[in-house]
């Protein structure tokens, strides 16, 4: 019965706390730090049916999901969907995070990651987009063709990848998880995730060397 | 850790040796100092990762701003998870499981225990109080005619 007071405090804002910390920093403008305001506080808030903490939670990790969303489909529409789709989960199944169990981010990269598989889309490079730009009258524009072009066929590459082998490039190589982090996200065991990982690797080793960029 | 473990690591994790999984990565740091031919494979490694590691496609302040805006609105009119869903939710799979099961169980024994304990000998009444009940019935049924 005890515990009962405090999470009914921990899950209000607190006007004087709020007002205390101000005038402990005065007038120096440096960031605040509340517990409130992190990601596990503003959950805890965002499972009480808090929408104005969800709204800022949104700010702050949306982009890195549209990101997320857009490496594994190649489709900037697909990942607005995406992205939509996996924030709105995050406000219905708020009360099921467990700080304990994965960081916020984890658990919001894991739905955005089943998301964007469940899709079913495979990325790829945007014939449009291609066709489309001015030419380039620089000195080093052959270069940057040439660049644009070897990034074509290692998106044509990732995107011929099985799908969980391309989740696997994409969170450790153009996200900069760790191992364990990483694994994490796909729920597996970190050397089960290695092997995915290995596998992904010697898969687009091939590729790439057989279209002569290696 | 020989050259060819290296090698072979290398293929697997990529072109930074501080990302290997830990157990490995002091064994590493000593094969490629002792080596220069693991540091060259390293440099090749590391071209191949370059490519992999492309930069985050652009996502303008706009769009944010669109997507923040419809997913705002969109939560507003979503109801959250029922008391139930949540107490189930933070269990691990496995436990929930055997709580439903656990569940099906006792409801199978209290199921069982209560219809025996219906289908066992109703208690009857004496014969003569069902007539004498049957006979007030009566009473009721013909007092008003027989005013």
């Amino acid at each position: 019965m005890g515990a009962a007071p405090s999470l009914h405090f921990a899950l209000r804002w607190r006007p004087s706390a709020l007002l205390g910390i101000v005038l402990a920093h005065g007038m120096s403008g440096a960031p605040v730090a509340d517990d409130t305001d992190s990601d596990d506080g503003l959950m805890e808030r965002v499972a009480g049916g808090d929408a104005a903490a969800f709204d800022r939670l949104a700010a702050r990790h949306m982009r890195r999901a549209v990101a997320l969303a857009q490496r594994m489909t190649g489709n900037p529409s697909d990942a607005d969907e995406i992205a939509q789709e996996a924030f709105l989960r995050v406000w219905q199944h708020a009360g099921r995070w467990d700080a304990a169990r994965a960081a916020f981010t984890t658990w919001l990269y894991r739905i955005v990651m089943n998301l964007a598989i469940d899709r079913g889309r495979r990325p790829g490079w945007s014939p449009l987009e291609e066709a489309g730009d001015p030419p380039d009258e620089s000195p080093d524009a052959l270069a940057r063709i040439a660049e644009r072009q070897t990034a074509e066929r290692v998106n044509r590459a990732l995107a011929a990848l099985p799908d969980r082998q391309r989740a696997a490039v994409v969170l450790f190589h153009q996200e900069g998880l760790s191992l364990r982090q990483a694994a994490e996200v796909l729920t597996m065991s970190e050397s089960a995730f290695a092997s995915l990982l290995a596998r992904a690797r010697a898969a687009l080793k091939t590729a790439l060397t057989t279209s002569e960029i290696l | 850790m020989t050259d060819e473990d290296f090698l072979r690591h290398l293929d697997d994790y990529g072109a930074s040796p501080e990302r290997w999984p830990p157990e490995l990565r002091a064994a590493a740091g000593a094969a490629l100092a002792r080596s220069p031919a693991l540091r060259t494979a390293l440099e090749d490694a590391q071209s191949f990762d370059r490519l992999l590691a492309a930069p985050a496609p652009p996502v303008e302040d706009a769009r944010v701003d669109r997507l923040l805006a419809a997913v705002g609105k969109a939560a507003r009119r979503s109801p959250q998870d029922s008391l139930v869903m949540l107490l189930l939710g933070r269990m691990p799979r496995r436990t929930v499981a055997g709580f439903c099961a656990a569940l099906l169980a006792l409801g199978w024994l209290t199921g069982g225990w209560l219809s025996g304990q219906l289908t066992g000998p109703a208690p009857t009444a004496p014969r003569s109080q069902e007539l004498a009940l049957l006979n007030d019935e009566v009473v009721t049924l013909f007092d008003g005619d027989s005013r």
